[in-house]
């Protein structure tokens, strides 16, 4: 009996067909219909288990309702007998008292209808009423030709759900099933059961009914014909259950799949939108730190090159270029450009773009150029001689360009290229338009910010005296900060015109930093510019400003060398307070400190100051200076001045290319201390007197031809034409340096110094030219390597809002 | 991306600064460029000065589809008074670029000046340079 289980909770089709089978061999051999009954309800209340295996069904009562007056199943149908029906338990398996038969003996034999049998088996009486049994009992005997099956299913929800004594046993729920069971003959099931049935599982029991009416009919040898039709009608209840339950999971799978269908097709929507959504949002966020990056960006250089940066890098592109305008001083325009993904030397072989027609809508501001193919569009190709990219260009399948245009007006453009193509999307080309809005404001911030600067810078030019040119004697200063340190410093330098053709000559350092220090030493300035002018003797001039040094800064430590130099008389008076001693080179080129008299600093009450006589004959330079410039952390200041005193003993020069070699070698941007320098040069004759010549740029490569024309005018001009070739090379490579590199207006000096010719290229980039020597191989870096063969020296210097590049030859 | 706005083709364009389109171009004197085709060679006559303004017209008239399948390519520097690295750049350029195809490349006619800076950068140890055209060409 081990494969005769069948677990209520798991009750499908295959447990009804072997359902069926076990029931029909359970009952072989009964020999009544009675018989067959018992064994049907013991099948049953055996087999039926519950999802643990226990039994399921403690009670299980097989009702059949009969024709009277005969003994069981014996028909006595005789005409016009009022046949009376009986119901009577047959079978009964399980305890279950208001039944109360002995086990195997139906106690329960009732006519029906009658109230007394509702009462006693309500369930199979309500099934065998739903289904018209009593009706068979009319007068004429006649078998209506009703048949069918029911099945009736109570759970303990429902009205005469189990009663109290049921429940305590643990059963749920209630099961009837049954139908005819041969003509007037009907029979019942009645399953007590502990577990809840599920709808479907109610509805497989129409089939259980069929196979329990076969079980029922072959305890009774019943008609072959009978049983052939409760075979069929049994077959044919298995056929249209199983067709329900085909057609039910049919339509569940097509429920099913549309359902499927439905939640991928929503999943695919919300998939795409979160797609769109995180590409929102990061577009929103790239185009926030592009954003952030060049709004705080006020230099133009380092903006565009930003600007291009970012906006390659969103583009997705193989390289990108931004051309954009810059209006020069002089108010023309002209084009840059900037690279980013590809070296510029690349590009330096191109001539400037034109207003081709491929170029012509983003240099015109007329919209955005996106193509899958730039060599495939209509507006490619029609300019000669190249038709098309120059040959060595990058090649360009994929182009993007968009134009930067600010209140109407074009500011540049961004062009991007990649060598295959379709790869720029609609997403890049909003990266880039929001770059490039972004970049238009940024721009215009830059130019404003510039203007203000320029401004300010203007004014420092006005408040910074700039020392006056004095007949016969070539000056020049220097005043810079200290390295690390960008605040006001207490050094000066003046130069002091005098009447009778003398000139006073002016160092000072007032100790300390900042606003204080500087505030002292213009009053100091001040005053000794007006005793300068009273014509005092430069012991006097240090005793009045030690007096007013103790009035108007008590215990503020100042040094200060005053000196008058007489040219008529070739000589120079000097005092000294406390402060590094001038150096003479005479023109033997003998140097020597003017260190013999040194009085004490400022400050210190009205005291006379020791004066010294120093013949300055023609020919001679004098070096006034601070001591930033030989005092050096980690470095004796006596050993500072001994590399001065070389260096001046040394080959000398042009004036200005002097001041910035000694610069270098001293001080090399590592100062600790403000450095101020004073450095002067008397001609031996008027011939070498300084002349110069001056002319502005826009940083295009038309200034490099011009820069080399005027050169060599120049040069003939001053009678020194065996210098035009070399001068005319070194402007050239300067120029084209400053044109490559530092793309900001310049300006061009050329001076002639006695025997010397200086060179200066003036922009305002603070990046340095680098001496790159190139492989021979190579295409690019040659021009300093150029100026560097050929100049006896060169070198930079940083200024204020840029630098200058120069370069001195010897005139003989 | 951008035609030159050197001559095209082998005609000879001369030198002037460029009238064209306003501030998108520089201005100044541009090279006078005279080719004379052989059966396997090409003579490129250069005037004017060759620097960072002029290499580009140069290099784009010296890197057209025609001239780079010249087997070999003279440029005859006669009427050339100054080179600056930028001209320098160019002829390694091309020399490079040339010989990477297997065909070949000289300069002849240096003036003092451009021999002297060709020197001074150790480019005459890599460019071949001959004295005259018929010089290359009767070296074969």
């Amino acid at each position: 009996m081990q494969d005769t289980r069948f677990d209520l909770s798991a009750f499908g089709l295959s447990e009804v067909a072997r359902c069926g089978v076990h029931l029909r061999e359970a009952v072989s051999g009964a020999s009544s219909a009675d018989a067959a009954a018992q064994v049907v309800a013991e099948f049953f209340h055996d087999s039926l288990v519950d999802g643990r295996g226990d039994r399921a069904c403690p009670v299980v009562g097989v009702f059949l309702s009969r024709p009277q007056a005969a003994p069981a199943a014996q028909v006595v149908a005789g005409p016009r007998a009022r046949q009376e029906r009986r119901l009577s338990l047959a079978g009964l398996s399980g305890a279950y008292a208001p039944w109360h038969g002995t086990e195997g003996s139906a106690a329960l034999d009732l006519p029906v209808p009658s109230p007394e049998a509702a009462r006693q088996a309500p369930l199979a009486y309500r099934l065998l009423d739903r289904l018209g049994a009593w009706a068979t009992a009319d007068p004429d005997g006649a078998v209506p030709p009703l048949s069918g099956v029911d099945v009736v299913h109570v759970s303990d929800s429902q009205e005469d759900a189990p009663d109290e004594a049921l429940r305590a046993e643990g059963v749920r729920s209630l099961l009837a099933f049954g139908g005819t069971l041969s003509p007037g003959e009907w029979f019942a099931v009645v399953l007590f059961c502990r577990v809840a049935l599920a709808a479907d599982v109610v509805d497989l029991f129409s089939a259980v009914t069929s196979s329990a009416r076969l079980a029922l009919l072959s305890g009774g040898r019943p008609p072959p014909a009978l049983e052939a039709e409760a075979v069929r009608t049994s077959l044919e209840d298995m056929e249209n259950l199983v067709a329900r339950r085909a057609a039910h999971l049919q339509s569940t799978v097509a429920r099913l799949s549309s359902v499927t269908a439905d939640l991928r097709r929503s999943q695919q929507e919300l998939e795409q939108r979160e797609r769109q959504l995180r590409d929102e949002a990061t577009i929103v966020e790239l185009l926030q730190q592009a954003g952030s990056a060049l709004a705080a960006e006020l230099d133009l250089d380092t903006l565009v090159q930003h600007a291009v940066d970012a906006a390659t890098g969103l583009s997705g592109a193989a390289f990108g270029a931004f051309f954009y305008n810059v209006l020069g001083e002089t108010g023309e325009s002209y084009l840059l450009y900037v690279l980013s993904g590809v070296d510029r030397s690349v590009f330096d072989k191109f001539p400037m773009p034109r207003n081709t027609q491929v170029f012509e809508e983003t240099f015109r501001g007329l919209g955005v150029m996106r193509s899958d193919d730039i060599t495939a569009d209509p507006r490619y190709g029609h300019n000669s001689p190249h038709h098309g990219m120059p040959e060595g260009h990058l090649p360009v399948r994929s182009y993007l360009a968009v134009p930067v245009t600010s209140r109407g007006t074009v500011l540049g453009g961004f062009f991007f290229g990649h060598p295959e193509r379709g790869v720029f999307t609609e997403r890049h080309e909003r990266l880039v338009t929001g770059v490039a809005a972004q970049t238009a404001v940024a721009l215009h911030n830059a130019q404003t910010y510039r203007q203000e600067r320029e401004a300010a810078m203007e004014l420092q030019r006005h408040l910074l005296p700039t020392l006056p040119r004095v007949e016969g004697i070539a000056s020049t200063s220097r005043y810079l900060p200290a390295a690390r340190d960008r605040g006001a410093g207490g050094d000066w330098v003046d130069l002091i015109p005098l009447p009778d053709g003398e000139v006073a000559l002016v160092v000072g350092d007032v100790m300390g930093k900042g606003v204080r220090a500087a505030a002292v030493m213009g009053q100091i300035r001040t005053a000794c510019r007006a005793y300068a002018r009273l014509g005092l003797a430069p012991s006097e001039v240090l005793e009045h400003l030690s007096v007013l040094v103790d009035d108007i800064a008590p215990g503020c430590i100042t040094t200060c060398v005053y000196a008058v130099l007489d040219p008529a008389e070739d000589r120079l008076r000097a005092a000294v307070a406390g402060h590094l001693p001038p150096v003479l080179r005479d023109p033997q080129g003998r140097v020597r400190f003017l260190d013999e008299r040194v009085g004490p600093p400022l400050g210190v009450g009205r005291r006379r100051y020791p004066q010294q006589e120093i013949p300055v004959p023609p020919g001679s330079r004098l070096l006034l200076y601070t001591d930033g410039l030989v005092e050096r952390r980690g470095r004796p200041i006596d050993d500072g001045l001994r590399s001065l005193r070389e260096l001046l003993a040394g080959p000398v020069g042009e004036i200005e290319a002097d001041c910035d070699s000694w610069l270098d070698t001293l001080a090399d941007g590592q100062h600790d201390d403000d450095i101020a320098m004073l450095y002067l040069h008397r001609p031996e004759d008027a011939s070498q007197q300084v002349s110069a010549v001056v002319r502005e740029y826009a940083p295009v490569s038309g200034a490099v031809p011009d820069a080399r024309q005027l050169v060599s005018e120049a040069l003939h001009e001053w009678n020194l034409q065996h210098l035009v070739n070399d001068m005319m090379l070194i402007a050239d490579e300067m120029v084209a340096n400053a044109v490559r590199h530092a793309r900001t207006p310049l300006r061009v000096e050329l001076r002639r110094a006695g025997e010397r010719v200086v060179l200066e290229v003036t922009d305002s980039s603070t990046e340095e030219p680098r001496l790159i020597v190139s492989h021979p191989g190579e295409f690019g870096h040659r021009g300093i390597f150029l100026v560097n063969a050929i100049a006896t020296r060169w070198g930079t210097r940083r200024i204020d809002g840029g630098k200058v590049v120069w370069a001195e030859v010897k005139a003989s | 991306m951008t035609p030159s706005t050197g001559p095209e083709g082998y005609t000879s364009a001369h030198g002037s600064p460029s009238a064209d389109a306003g501030s998108l171009l520089p201005t100044g004197p541009t090279l006078t460029l005279a080719s004379h085709r052989g059966p396997r060679h090409a003579v490129v006559a250069v005037e004017g000065p060759i620097d960072y303004h002029t290499a580009p017209q140069l290099l784009g008239h010296l890197t057209t589809k025609e001239m780079q399948h010249v087997p070999l390519l003279i440029l005859d520097l006669t009427g050339v008074d100054f080179c600056d690295s930028s001209a320098l750049g160019a002829f390694v350029d091309i020399h490079r670029r040339r010989s990477d195809a297997g065909r070949r490349f000289a300069l002849t006619g240096l003036q003092s000046e451009v021999r002297r800076i060709l020197e001074l950068t150790q480019l005459t140890s890599v460019l071949p340079v001959h004295a005259t055209v018929k010089d290359v060409l009767s070296e074969g």
